[in-house]
């Protein structure tokens, strides 16, 4: 009960299930923000080849295809460190929320992936230091420390600061669990039944690995996905084994309020899937990609740009105007205080510190 | 950060100061808890990810609300509610405040509605103790630094760290070096803060980890094989043999705590020494304690610290006027007054209260075999522990922190190495 509680109240519920069409406006939105940003702030001295800047940017279907190889990467950096499958659903889901909210133009995918890798890590208490991480990607583990740690706070903001995921595979551990109780209640020996609900994890377990390189993460529930990757595992099922999973089934969904709708998500998660396991790009064409993305850099995000650079200087021109701001109230509040006509020329510190109140009022 | 206009500093966390402030677009006041970005080497905190990580699920009237996140220069910045201060001050403020049955009531219906949600969410706090309690302005009271929580209850839990909570709130499975372990921790330390609530101060002060086992087994008993069945098999529960001593009456409690039966069922049920059969909070909440006359205060009336956060310093009771005259309207309503306040002088000499229980006062009384390998070394006993002396040292202020055991621990290995180093090399 206190489960199903705080997964209705969970930020992953409430922020993070979206329809998808959803998921393709923001993603278009963010893209055209990205456009208009590069467009706007194009170097004046236009370049060769920057002057056609947006000739070459990235479209949407090749972010894409770049984001589906990044995904497939971090599985494979998952897999060489032997973490839990919990941290590969997470540092994807993390990857994927990221950019719904920023486009490729923006921040350097590569990047990224290597950051979520790290936080999903941190976050699951199995915390990784940026050097051991940098011997998973094969790059130099000052490069990579430098990456993660720069990276972090971005990440930490595209993601709303919604750190907690609910993976489908604890979903599946709940149901599999149920079915072993289902299987004992009509009188299965519990070896047997062991025997049918490990066959059944494997494969669903490889279903729901597709599913994460699909949209499905961000569209349904973990519970749903559990479930649509139960059945296609038990279409391999013969005989008896065959008639309990099906018992099953209709026991699972006596307990759904609307088996229509159920259906209906079922079918859309079982589409997912196939386009989950659908491979890869050519490689050649994901290095023209990748290429392209290091040509055309959003410049509001780009160290190297000159664009960021103003930012920075305006960032750092405004807060010393505020600064003076202050300074000349709390002048002129002290002075207030004291009852003076004239402002004191520079007050102190020491006497603004022992009057914080006076501060806040003029301020 | 523009969105906020600094005020007076609340407090010195533990890894970054905590301001006041107020949200110019709202007008709203919030407390706000500026977070240094660490070490370079390990970006940002981890203890600032868990409080983030959970804040963002819970939203509970008993627990504290993060309004905002957002980082400013290479800190990161944490937008909290404004709370005004926190059951520490409460239970302190003995010349001012009289806490009655309902009070105390109130603050453990809070404190376990809140703890009930968070264990919903199967997440542990693992830092329960008074002074992470904290009342609002118009007095409600809310849980909060969720720093050292974790989630729990999955089959692949691995080990869990021992070193939480401060010392005095610390469950007997964990003084014991369980590393799995469930929100029955909680529990314990929700006993603990009841305890200290009707007693008005600490109610098992060790100073050590070994003293604390001594002292909790002085005051509950020695666990017996029925009353805990897995304590043999916990890691350093076989180093060490305590002398056998009865679990306390309830009678004895009473008089202890100075206050009914059901109180006294509720308290002994959370400091049940075996964590499977503690009460859980849920259960707690169905109590019939909270269902006894008298009912619990509503918040808006419980009593309130005269000394706010950030004025701790310079503790002149500006409030103390209104203090003592509602502390007197208290006195007047004599019926059910908790007799917590006995006295004005802290510590006491000769704790009448504690040798009325018949329950041996002192700690080294209590015959321990040390074995040479123990993990609990010698040098970690302070060497006074005859008598009430060991509460000489309870002043305000040095209350055990989360960690508190295995940092001074290190520190003391590292002088004893630098030591023998000095020695080693003088020859």
């Amino acid at each position: 009960m206190a489960s199903i509680n705080s997964w209705l109240t969970s930020s992953h519920k409430t922020r993070w299930i979206l329809g998808d069409q959803e998921l393709e406006k923001r993603r278009a939105a963010c893209y055209e923000k990205s456009l208009g940003e590069i467009e706007r702030y194009k170097p004046e001295s236009a370049s060769t080849s920057a002057a056609d800047n947006l000739a070459v940017a990235v479209s949407l279907e090749e972010q894409k295809q770049l984001l589906s190889y990044y995904e497939k990467t971090l599985s494979k950096i998952c897999s060489l460190f032997r973490m839990p499958r919990k941290i590969l659903a997470i540092s994807i889901v993390y990857l994927k929320r990221f950019y719904l909210k920023f486009t490729v133009l923006d921040h350097e995918p590569w990047r990224i992936m290597v950051t979520c890798v790290y936080l999903a890590c941190k976050v699951e208490n199995a915390y990784l230091a940026a050097e051991e991480l940098a011997k998973g990607v094969q790059q130099d583990a000052r490069v990579v420390e430098k990456i993660v740690l720069g990276s972090e706070m971005t990440l930490l903001q595209g993601l709303d600061f919604d750190l907690v995921v609910h993976t489908p595979y604890a979903s599946l551990r709940g149901f599999l669990y149920e079915l072993e109780n289902c299987c004992q209640f009509e009188g299965w020996d519990p070896d047997r039944a062991e025997t049918l609900s490990s066959a059944l994890r494997k494969r669903a377990n490889k279903s729901l690995d597709a599913l994460l390189f699909s949209d499905a993460p961000l569209t349904f529930s973990p519970g749903i996905l559990a479930y649509a990757a139960l059945q296609v595992a038990a279409k391999k099922m013969e005989g008896e084994d065959k008639q309990m999973v099906e018992s099953f089934f209709g026991h699972c969904r006596s307990k759904a309020g609307n088996t229509e709708k159920l259906a209906e998500f079922v079918k859309k998660v079982h589409k997912l899937g196939a386009r989950g396991s659908a491979s890869l790009a050519d490689e050649g064409v994901l290095k023209e990609i990748d290429r392209k993305v290091k040509l055309c850099r959003n410049p509001v995000y780009d160290p190297t740009s000159d664009q960021y650079k103003k930012q920075q200087a305006e960032k750092q021109a405004q807060k010393l105007r505020a600064k003076a701001n202050l300074k000349r109230s709390a002048a002129a509040s002290d002075a207030r205080a004291l009852g003076l006509t004239e402002i004191a020329e520079n007050p102190d510190s020491k006497r603004r510190k022992s009057s914080p109140t006076n501060r806040v009022v003029a301020g | 950060m523009e969105h906020y206009e600094k005020g007076p500093t609340l407090g010195e966390g533990t890894f970054g100061r905590v301001f006041a402030a107020t949200d110019k677009r709202t007008g709203r006041r919030v407390a706000i808890k500026k977070i240094r970005m660490g070490k370079a080497k390990e970006g940002v905190n981890v203890t600032a990810i868990r409080e983030i990580k959970f804040l963002r699920e819970l939203q509970h009237e008993n627990v504290i609300e993060l309004i905002d996140v957002f980082p400013h220069k290479r800190n990161l910045y944490l937008v909290y509610e404004y709370m005004t201060s926190d059951l520490e001050a409460v239970i302190k403020d003995k010349a001012n405040l009289r806490l009655r049955v309902g009070d105390v009531k109130a603050y453990m219906r809070a404190i376990l509605q809140g703890l009930a949600a968070c264990h919903g969410h199967w997440i542990m706090h693992r830092d329960v103790k008074p002074n992470n309690i904290l009342l609002g302005p118009s007095g409600q009271v809310k849980l909060a630094d969720f720093g050292a929580g974790r989630v729990f209850g999955s089959p692949n839990d691995k080990k869990f760290t021992t070193q939480v909570f401060a010392r005095w709130y610390r469950a007997p499975e964990l003084l014991f070096d369980s590393q799995l372990y469930s929100s029955a921790v909680d529990m314990w330390a929700v006993g603990c803060v009841f305890a200290e609530l009707m007693l008005r101060r600490p109610w098992l002060p060790g100073n050590n980890d070994l003293e604390q086992l001594s002292l909790i087994f002085e005051a509950l008993g020695t666990p017996t094989e029925e009353q805990w069945p897995g304590m043999k098999s916990l890691p350093t529960a076989s180093q060490v043999v305590f002398k056998p001593i009865a679990s306390p009456t309830a009678a004895s409690l009473r008089q202890l705590f100075r206050c009914g039966a059901d109180a006294v069922d509720l308290l002994q049920q959370l400091l049940c020494f075996d964590p499977s059969r503690r009460m859980s909070a849920e259960q707690a909440l169905r109590h019939e304690y909270f269902g006894n006359e008298p009912a619990a205060t509503p918040w808006a009336d419980l009593p309130r610290p005269a000394v706010p956060f950030g004025e701790e310093g310079s503790s002149r009771p500006q409030g103390g006027a209104r203090e003592a005259a509602e502390a007197g309207a208290g006195a007047g309503n004599n019926g059910h007054l908790l007799q917590g306040v006995r006295r004005s002088s802290f510590p006491p000499e000769g704790d009448c209260a504690r040798d009325a229980t018949g329950v041996k006062a002192s700690a080294s009384e209590v015959r321990m075999s040390l074995p040479a390998e123990m993990k609990m070394g010698e040098n970690e006993r302070t060497p006074v522990l005859g008598g009430n002396g060991h509460r000489d040292s309870l002043e305000a202020g040095e209350r055990p922190q989360l960690g508190s055991a295995d940092k001074n621990y290190l520190r003391k290995r590292k002088l004893d190495m630098d030591r023998a180093f000095e020695l080693a090399s003088n020859d």
